[in-house]
């Protein structure tokens, strides 16, 4: 076999193998986020989670009681941030 | 050992525990309760060992001693309600007091505790604002509970069934009214969530808690549902209903605890005019509407923890907002200026959805404080018949409360405290408006003790003690305060302000003062160099003289006294007696004032008219130097220069008849072609007082002018010299006398006068006469107008004085009959003592 017909079968076979393990951010993914800022509460109230500001539907004028629920991100017990481009809760112990 | 004696030992053996077992410690308010009822409930706790078991005859205590007795009592006497294993070994029960003695009598009972009854009164926060204190309080025979005050709760909805919110539902019930806007299709506003049962319950909790105002109604507005997220439509329907149905329910607090979030994030605002115009859907306007129309709105400042800023609608600027304090006062979540008041909110005990009750967090635990505070304020104006605006609730909240520093926020909030808030209420406020300090030493008049007394209803008399039983009204003016009408002796004053309100609220403050004495001048005594006088308000003294007052000066305090002279205003001296000299400036009248003034600043004064008297008088200070004139010339001469006033008086000058003198000084004459000769002139100054005078000569001279007139005097008669009054002596006489520069004072007298040692040099015919002019003016600028040598004891220099003479003489003529061809001069010596001198020689 021509020594360049086999460089080429090898460098195909090298492009195929590491589009096979490399996995894309998936920017359609509601948690998706590039920083912190890109993420907001999941919940207008009482939140629980994270979601990426771009998949957050209206939520404005929405009024909430103001106890602190637990396990909620109420006062402070957690807030929103990106970690490897997705939308978590950074809860404070 | 025999039969006997072992069953001594054996009673002995048991009668010991026994008597240890005897050692019961019970509750004294079991017997108590047992005086007034027929049982009491108690907890008994039973030996370790001891078990306790019922049947339906009674109730048996034992323990695991086989030999020991069985405690037994009938079921009549008593009824166990509870048993405990865990925490405790015993059970409760309702006892007689025939059960009780059995009880007593077991061995196996430890102790008998009377049955307590607790009530939880949100175990902190209701202590941590003084609510318990006022709920002690009564005003016109009324609870101070916020009885009759209804609080609307826009929330979850209530949880009616509660038995602390009055288990029941309408009106008889503590929850009044109320709708489900959340969910229209179901009427009901029952409390599905918990939040707003808490809420209510802080609020106005009356059962096994107890809330802020628990005699206050309350109204379930439910607005939000179990995900406690709304919406302001529904928010501003509950506002709106609350608003319509104020009259009807009595409603006079709005309470809610929500805010206003945007992306699940709170709105935070720093300023209210920025909130009141904020696009929130109407919530922010329909609070402050509702606080404009009498009821106070109390609204939740948001949990973020924002220190510069609060959420909405609590932001509004007649909405009154509220942050949270944990039980030790440090603040949590939102604050920053505009924030309005502080309440507890950190774990607070508060009903719940089922009969039951959980600690909650949040400004939602805290806003229902304010709210309920709110109530029992209303009330009290209520019952004194007072109307008052949710402003003046606001801040009656605001202003009598616990003042808490958050170093976050570098700002001072006020954390209610609702007995101090309802004392201002319910009493006049009377208040002292003066400058004094309690205590203070004053020298009284009525403008002093001014208060103003108000009230949120009317005052109706303020009047004070002054320490003794006798109580004295005040009266007032158009500037509403009240004044003390007396003016009282000097003296320790403990005074008691008192001011009451139409139901006899009766406010009082003390105050303390001393009157102090004003201080007296008593006698005085001057005295200056030549007079003395005593109590004589009118002084006489020259200037340049001293003056020395001695006045008495007492004050019955034992004040320390300050002392002030002033001449023409002008501060003197600071000490009591005065010493003071007027200098050679000081003439004319001088008002002289003495004040003396205590330490409460009560001053006395007296004053003088001190008339200083011009005495330096003018003085010459040299002699003027003899002048010439010539005739039919102007002659002035100015004797200014000689003239001096050490007082710088004005001076005046006079001279003798013939000359005029101006007003500064220079003399003036035209002497007359006769007029040849020396005259003696008098020149006199005054200040007006004080006479000073002193002469000089003048020598006309003849001149040419007057010669060729034919000029009729006696020209170059040198011996008329001596011609007082100034006008020529014009007799040819040789007064062989001339008296110059004599000075002549009040106070000083220089004469030089010669006589028999003058030799005068004199031409003696008509010609001759003539010729002494010539000769005058042939000496060429010597200008003798005669030679008058005054050698006293001194002879010695006659001789080589009358051979220069006699060369001047020779010279003369040498010169004359160079310009004179044929004349002759003749020259007369005389003098007797030259005659001698000659003779001798």
């Amino acid at each position: 076999m021509d020594r360049a017909v086999v460089i080429a079968v090898v460098a195909m076979m090298g492009l195929v193998f590491v589009m096979y393990v490399y996995e894309p951010a998936d920017i359609s993914d509601p948690l998706f986020c590039n920083s912190d800022s890109d993420c907001v509460p999941a919940q207008d109230c009482h939140p629980t989670s994270c979601i990426g500001l771009g998949s957050k539907t209206v939520s404005d004028g929405v009024f909430c009681t103001t106890e602190c629920a637990p396990d909620t991100m109420d006062c402070g017990q957690g807030s929103c941030a990106c970690v490897s481009n997705r939308c978590e809760v950074n809860w404070r112990e | 050992m025999n039969r006997i004696s072992i069953l001594i030992a054996l009673l002995l053996v048991f009668a010991i525990p026994l008597a240890v077992s005897n050692d019961l410690r019970i509750d004294g308010e079991v017997f108590d309760e047992l005086a007034q009822e027929d049982t009491v409930d108690v907890i008994v706790v039973l030996e370790d060992d001891a078990s306790v078991s019922v049947d339906d005859t009674a109730v048996e205590i034992r323990d695991s001693d086989w030999m020991s007795r069985d405690d037994r009592i009938s079921a009549e006497e008593i009824s166990i309600t509870e048993e405990y294993s865990a925490a405790l070994n015993g059970f409760a029960a309702e006892v007689t007091e025939a059960g009780l003695e059995l009880l007593e009598d077991s061995a196996n009972v430890d102790r008998i505790y009377y049955d307590q009854t607790y009530t939880l009164a949100l175990e902190n926060s209701v202590p941590q604002v003084n609510a318990d204190d006022v709920h002690g309080l009564q005003l016109n025979g009324v609870d101070l509970t916020g009885a009759g005050q209804t609080i609307c709760v826009i929330d979850t909805g209530i949880n009616y069934n509660h038995n602390s919110l009055g288990s029941g539902f309408g009106v008889g019930y503590k929850v009044i009214s109320g709708e489900n806007i959340y969910n229209s299709s179901v009427p009901d506003p029952l409390d599905d969530h918990g939040h707003g049962s808490h809420v209510a319950g802080i609020a106005a909790a009356s059962g096994d808690i107890t809330g802020i105002a628990p005699g206050a109604n309350l109204i379930a507005m439910k607005v939000f549902g179990a995900t406690r997220s709304t919406t302001a439509s529904k928010v501003l329907a509950g506002i709106d209903w609350c608003v319509n149905n104020a009259t009807e329910f009595n409603i006079s607090v709005i309470t809610m605890s929500l805010s206003l979030t945007s992306y699940g994030d709170e709105v935070i605002f720093t300023s209210s005019s920025t909130c009141d115009n904020y696009g929130d859907g109407g919530v922010v306007n329909a609070s402050n509407n509702a606080a404009s129309q009498g009821i106070l709105v109390s609204a939740a400042a948001g949990n973020d923890g924002n220190t510069t800023g609060i959420g909405s609608p609590a932001c509004g600027s007649n909405v009154t907002s509220v942050g949270a304090v944990n039980n030790a006062d440090t603040l949590s979540y939102n604050r920053g200026p505009i924030l309005d008041l502080l309440a507890p909110g950190v774990l607070v005990n508060s009903t719940y959805t089922s009969d039951d009750y959980v600690q909650m967090s949040g400004t939602s635990m805290a806003t229902p404080h304010v709210a309920g505070a709110a109530a029992i304020l209303w009330q009290i104006a209520d019952l004194e018949g007072a109307t008052v605006t949710a402003q003046q609730v606001e801040n009656a909240l605001k202003e009598n409360a616990e003042r808490v520093y958050d170093a976050s926020s570098n700002f001072t909030y006020s954390r209610i405290d609702l007995l101090s808030a309802a004392n201002f209420f319910i009493y006049p406020n009377l208040t002292y408006t003066g400058a004094l300090v309690d205590g203070a030493s004053v020298g009284l008049n009525t403008t002093i003790l001014s208060f103003s007394a108000t009230d949120i209803s009317e005052i109706d008399t303020v009047w004070y003690s002054n320490g003794t039983d006798d109580f004295f009204d005040m009266y007032t003016n158009t500037s509403g305060l009240y004044y003390v009408d007396a003016y009282w002796p000097a003296g320790e004053y403990n005074l008691t302000f008192y001011a009451n309100d139409s139901l006899n609220n009766v406010a009082n403050v003390t105050f303390n003062i001393v009157i102090s004495s004003a201080p007296v001048i008593g006698d005085w005594a001057w005295y200056n160099s030549t007079a003395t006088s005593v109590n004589a308000t009118t002084i006489l003294i020259d200037e340049n003289n001293s003056l020395s007052i001695l006045i008495n000066v007492t004050d019955s305090d034992s004040d320390t006294l300050t002392y002030n002279w002033t001449i023409d205003g002008v501060t003197v001296s600071t000490i009591q007696d005065l010493s003071y000299d007027f200098d050679v400036n000081s003439q004319g009248n001088r008002a002289l004032l003495f004040v003396v003034m205590d330490e409460v600043n009560q001053s006395v004064t007296q004053s003088w008219t001190v008339t200083v008297g011009d005495h330096v008088a003018p003085r010459w200070n040299a002699t003027i130097p003899d002048t010439d004139a010539d005739e039919e010339v102007a002659w002035e001469y100015n004797v200014s220069d000689y003239v001096s006033s050490l007082d710088n008086d004005t001076l005046i000058y006079s001279v003798s008849s013939g000359y005029s003198i101006s007003s500064s000084g220079t003399i003036s004459r035209t002497f007359d072609c006769d007029d040849d000769g020396e005259y003696t002139v008098t020149v006199t100054v005054s200040d007006g007082i004080n006479p000073a005078s002193t002469t000089f000569s003048v020598d006309v001279q003849d001149t040419e002018s007057c010669s060729s007139s034919g000029d009729d005097d006696e020209g170059g008669d040198f011996d008329d010299g001596q011609q007082s009054g100034g006008m020529g002596d014009t007799d040819d006489t040789d007064d062989n006398t001339t008296t110059t520069n004599t000075t002549t004072a009040s106070d000083t007298t220089t004469s030089n006068t010669s006589t028999e040692e003058t030799y005068t040099l004199t031409n003696d015919t008509a010609d001759e006469a003539e010729e002494g002019g010539v000769f005058s003016r042939g000496l060429s600028g010597a200008t003798f107008s005669g030679l008058n040598f005054d050698f006293g004891e001194n002879e010695q220099y006659v001789a080589p004085s009358v051979a220069m003479a006699i060369a001047f003489c020779l010279y003369g003529v040498y010169h004359r009959s160079n310009s004179r061809k044929g004349k002759k001069v003749k020259f007369e010596i005389s003098s007797a003592s030259f005659k001698r001198y000659w003779h001798r020689r």
